[in-house]
């Protein structure tokens, strides 16, 4: 298994162990954030080595360049790659029956651009004044060398630019691969919704990949050939350019960005929510649509983040509508897995239960997110620690419960291993409660009008009375950091001398499950598999008269009816089983 | 790459890189589409100056692009002549090339117009077409490659096409490049 | 979420604020000029550097909460007092630090954002309740039911699923939305208010790294005239007028805001930004910059003084005249007014 197969699972498997090494080291980084919230200017316990002036304690520059690499890390590095590097290559391809990606080697040059961002990332931090510095925003002309000289923004602006390049190609692989790569009968409408939320996010991802690659690309010709794109104010030279024009390219990718992390969550949620409920999902279709329109709307929200920027009524207004207008179809996808749990057969088994949480911190996520969509509610919250619980919530809590939800569920088949389900449950309980506790605590400073990125916020006086709560949220967040413990020790013991496990360990049909070994042999299907009905075809009435058995394959053919005698059938919708839809 | 019992997979397998290039180059679209918007926006705050080099030699490049994507866009079968209208591509791209790197040459040198002391015009004249000219690079890398491997005896039909994708690409690109930024 | 757990009570902060003061648990009000509470209230009063012109302000003052530097000075000191000493003018009720709450609202509108939010936070609620609590009831109820449905929803439970979420849509987003139109149209996009009012203040204000310098028209009415008064982190306006703002930043992105205004506005490089807000009643309030501006982006704090409008005349006229005096027609770095843009 060298570093460079071109087999789907092997560059899943890379993406899982560099996106899991780099989400560590975002959470420390986030922990550093609020030991200096809790403890502002303190010593922190083990870091002298690092800050040797400051025997520990993080300066001003150190804390600016800890919060702006927490955020870049954690969106390009850690979530994103878990999310699609890993659990898109590895079940993607499986999940559509295909024999791999449609280029398999554009997968392996995506994998070592994202690593060679990743090798930049670190090296910044090895350099003179540190790595990049300027919020993960990168707003110049804070982020021009007049304001931010260090090499280390350079290299991590290059680091972005990497793993935009990989986000695009991999984007391009799925669409691509789902487009032509489908088993025979795999129709779109047999498609499970994380194939649909993996795809809709990757349709963002081609789509708004490429204006970042244009922001950044001006950005880096302002940081190195002296271009005036943003550059402005006493630092600007023959009129100078304009910061705005900036601020608009970034958001019209960052929102996106958001849909990028949440989609792929979605699609999981929706499944996990089914198969665990023993019952088809509800509203197949609504819920895909839902995440269609979404991702359609998603483009033309952006510029609720820059409500307080001066932008003209006509615009402020059209982007508050448009906002709260997608709030519409989040609902009807909520809805939709509320009604699947409903009379169905519900097992908490860890997945679920990761996928559960991550309905809940979304939900909360989603909810907050109202007030900071009008523009006279935007007001007082924004630039506030509101803002940072409520996208915590969502691209943050919800999207990492659903990368352990993808990771728990389709670890045996990645590793032909089943984790230690109990410990499985514990980290995923543990760390949706501290989740609560440490974004619901930001909420509530921010609420109390506590700015974001303040070195020390008890500098001011209206702000002096929250350092109790800061100090009870940072509490919280020291133990999620901790709770993480119970993964690792799972994942060591699982791969070390963990069960083998069967095929379809979870008793669910998609053909990953049904058609394939745990792991998968090279080339996944040998024959491919004829699909022959959709993804959640759970408890249905024959299967369970014909075969005893609550789950049928998606490529199972049903045993010759004249066999077996014929069950009660619901005689409101006979032989539902083999049409279309999501049990279907 | 190919997977076990699959013969007919390479027809397959052309398809889906046409759709790939296809989408992809649909895609990074956006790219242009943002540097053109960042133009604009500049634009429509205050007149722009026009660029001291003349127009009709600023649109001069576009004619060896435009040949170009004729050449490469008649399908040809015969390897000889796929040869032919690759070398001729080549050479038409590297007379775009010249000529962009002459306009800047003489922008710069001879009529003074500096990074930064001009600001943003000068600034997207240089900036979007050495952003636009990399593009080209690397379509004519796509082309050399092709070129060489053919005459090592290898069928690239296929990939000439995708690269001929390229080469209309970039050649609607600079039409966009010509409308933001050489106009006045 | 309205309520945090009790445990870790805060009151053990503000015990140095003097027992006069009437809110014991929190103290609403700011400390202009200093940024410790447990000085005597004598000390509060904005700290005056007598003598010091604008030029010898610091330019890159690095703490800038320290003895803003008017430039304007031999004023009679009681001018320059705030007719009622901060912290004692607020009459709002004490507020326990621990309950999750908005800062305390201090302008003439700001009470429409706050109810506009608590009234959308009491549907928030409720839609958390509905989400929630089915969840809940769902698992609790269904868990390991002996029997699934096998249907992926009827006809009619999917046009349920629409109408809901329709429905909570319309009046959720519907309600928020009118809100707040109602208040851009009313408030943070009329301008014609503070451009009819007669009474209304005008201020430049121009942002550092890492200050605010702000500049008053003085007795001309005009910006860019030697009698314009230029103060750094200090900001003063009447009671009960309008007062416009008009916003630059000098270096990088910065941002405005008064967080017990419900006043927010980006401070961007290139570009005149405008806003404008009333003072309800007298006190000292905290400017903070909320766009990351830097290292030392986190002392980007300023004071807000509002002051009777005749103390504030007083003030202004003195100021200017002090202005007038001290004025340096070499210093170019200190002439960064500009002509008032009109709406
Ligand atoms: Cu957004
Ligand atoms: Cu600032």
């Amino acid at each position: 298994m060298s570093l460079f197969s071109s087999d789907h699972k092997a560059v899943a498997r890379r993406y899982l162990w560099s996106g899991l090494g780099f989400l560590l080291l975002g959470g420390l980084l986030a922990l550093l954030i609020r030991w200096q919230w809790a403890y502002p200017g303190q010593p922190v316990p083990g870091l002298a080595w690092a800050l040797p002036e400051s025997r520990g304690a993080l300066t001003p520059p150190a804390y600016t360049a800890v919060f702006t690499m927490h955020g870049l890390i954690m969106i390009f590095f850690a979530v994103t790659p878990l999310l699609f590097g890993a659990l898109g290559h590895f079940v993607l391809p499986l999940s559509i029956g295909a024999r791999g990606l449609a280029f398999p080697r554009l997968s392996v040059v995506g994998f070592w651009l994202y690593a060679l961002g990743g090798a930049l990332v670190l090296g910044s931090f090895a350099v003179r004044l540190g790595p990049a510095s300027a919020g993960w925003t990168s707003y110049p002309p804070l982020s021009t060398p007049a304001f931010t000289p260090g090499l280390g923004q350079t290299l991590v602006t290059v680091a972005v630019l990497c793993a935009g390049a990989s986000a695009f190609l991999y984007g391009l692989n799925f669409i691509v691969t789902v487009v032509r790569c489908r088993a025979p009968g795999m129709t779109w409408g047999r498609l499970s919704l994380t194939v649909w939320g993996l795809f809709f996010a990757s349709v963002l991802n081609v789509l708004f990949v490429p204006v970042l690659a244009a922001a950044t690309a001006l950005l880096l010709m302002d940081r190195l050939l002296g271009t005036q794109f943003f550059i402005a104010g006493a630092a600007a030279v023959g009129g100078g350019g304009d910061p705005v024009v900036y601020q608009h390219l970034f958001w019209l990718f960052g929102h996106p960005e958001v849909y990028i992390l949440i989609l792929p969550a979605w699609g999981m949620v929706g499944d996990f929510v089914a198969f665990f409920s023993r019952k088809p999902a509800h509203g197949y279709r609504l819920t895909a649509g839902a995440m269609g329109t979404v991702t359609a709307l998603s483009g033309l929200v952006y510029a609720h983040h820059l409500f307080t920027s001066g932008m003209s009524p006509l615009l402020g207004r059209t982007f508050m509508v448009l906002t709260l207008l997608i709030s519409l179809p989040a609902e009807v996808m909520y809805l939709n897995w509320l009604m699947t749990l409903w009379r169905g057969s519900v097992r908490l088994t860890s997945p679920m239960l990761a996928a559960l949480s991550t309905m809940i911190v979304f939900g909360l996520g989603g909810i907050t997110g109202l007030s900071l969509g009008a523009v006279a509610t935007d007001v007082p919250l924004h630039g506030t620690l509101w803002v940072v619980g409520h996208f915590h919530l969502t691209m943050g809590a919800a999207s990492f419960l659903a990368v352990f939800a993808g990771l728990y569920f389709w670890f045996p088949k990645m590793f032909g291993r089943a984790l230690h389900e109990g410990l499985a449950k514990a980290h995923v309980l543990s760390s949706a409660v501290l989740f609560l506790g440490v974004f619901g605590g930001q909420l509530a400073a921010g609420y109390a009008g506590q700015l974001r990125r303040l070195y020390d916020p008890y500098q001011y006086t209206y702000l002096k009375h929250l350092l109790p709560l800061n100090q009870w949220t940072s509490a919280c967040a020291f133990l999620l950091g901790a709770a993480q413990v119970l993964f690792i020790v799972n994942l060591v013991w699982t791969l070390a001398r963990g069960r083998a496990v069967g095929a379809n360990p979870w008793k669910v049909g998609t053909l990953e499950w049904t058609c394939a070994p745990s792991p998968p042999p090279a080339w996944n299907y040998d024959p491919v598999p004829e699909v022959l009905r959709g993804p959640h075809a759970l408890s249905q009435p024959e299967v369970l008269a014909q075969l005893g058995r609550d789950w049928m394959g998606q490529a199972e053919p049903m045993p010759d009816a004249a066999e077996t005698e014929p069950g009660p059938v619901d005689a409101e919708e006979p032989g539902r089983v083999s049409t279309s839809g999501g049990a279907a | 790459m190919r997977a076990p019992h699959e013969e007919e997979a390479s027809r397959e397998d052309v398809a889906t890189r046409w759709l790939g290039t296809v989408l992809g180059l649909a895609a990074w679209t956006m790219f242009f589409v943002s540097l053109t918007f960042a133009v604009g926006w500049y634009r429509m705050r205050e007149p722009w100056p026009p660029l001291p080099i003349s127009t009709w030699l600023l649109a001069l490049p576009g004619l060896p692009l435009i040949l170009g994507s004729a050449v490469l866009a008649r399908r040809r079968d015969d390897a000889r002549r796929v040869l032919r209208s690759l070398k001729v591509a080549l050479v038409l791209g590297a007379a775009f090339v010249a000529m962009q790197a002459a306009w800047t040459h003489l922008a710069w040198w001879n009529h003074h117009l500096r990074i930064p002391d001009d600001g943003v015009p000068a600034s997207a004249f240089y900036g979007l077409t050495a952003l636009h000219g990399l593009h080209v690079l690397a379509v004519l890398a796509g082309a050399l490659f092709s070129a060489v491997r053919l005459k090592r005896g290898a069928d690239v039909r296929d990939a000439v096409r995708r690269q001929a994708l390229g080469w209309h690409f970039v050649s609607v690109m600079w039409l966009l490049l010509f409308l933001a930024v050489y106009l006045p | 979420m309205k309520v945090l757990p009790a445990g870790s009570s805060s009151g053990a902060l503000f015990a140095s604020v003097p027992p006069s003061s009437p809110p014991p648990a929190h103290v609403p009000a700011v400390a202009p000029g200093t940024s410790t509470t447990d000085t005597p209230r004598d000390a509060l009063v904005p700290a005056v550097a007598p003598g010091t012109s604008t030029t010898d302000a610091p330019r890159d003052a690095l703490v800038p909460a320290v003895a803003p530097g008017t430039s304007t000075t031999d004023a009679p000191r009681d001018a320059l007092v705030p007719a009622v000493a901060p912290g004692t003018s607020t009459t709002d009720t004490p507020r326990d630090a621990l309950t999750l709450s908005l800062p305390e609202d201090a302008s003439t509108h700001g009470h429409r954002i706050d109810e506009l939010l608590a009234s959308s936070h009491r549907f928030d609620a409720v839609l958390i309740a509905v989400a929630l609590g089915w969840l809940v009831l769902a698992v609790w109820r269904f868990h390991q039911a002996k029997q699934a449905a096998s249907d992926g929803g009827t006809r009619r439970s999917r046009a349920w699923v629409l109408g809901l979420a329709l429905g909570a849509f319309a009046v959720v987003d519907g309600s928020l939305l009118l809100g707040s139109e109602g208040y851009l149209r009313d408030v943070l996009w009329n301008f014609h208010v503070p451009a009819e009012d007669p009474r209304t203040v005008r201020i430049e204000i121009n942002a550092h790294q890492w200050s605010w310098e702000a500049r008053y028209a003085g007795a001309d009415g005009r910006f860019g005239t030697p009698d314009d008064v230029v103060t750094w982190n200090d900001l003063r306006v009447p009671v009960g007028a309008p007062v416009w703002v008009q916003l630059v930043s000098t270096d990088v992105v910065h941002g405005f805001s008064l967080p017990h205004f419900r006043v927010k506005l980006d401070a961007i490089p290139g570009r005149v930004n405008q806003t404008w807000f009333q003072a309800a009643r007298e006190g000292a309030w905290e400017a903070a910059c909320y766009q990351h501006c830097g290292t030392s982006h986190y002392r980007m704090r300023g004071v807000l003084t509002a002051m009777s409008p005749e103390s504030y005349a007083t003030w202004l006229r003195e100021a200017g005249k002090q202005a007038t005096q001290a004025y340096d027609a070499e210093d170019l770095a200190a002439h960064w007014g500009w002509e008032w843009k009109a709406p």
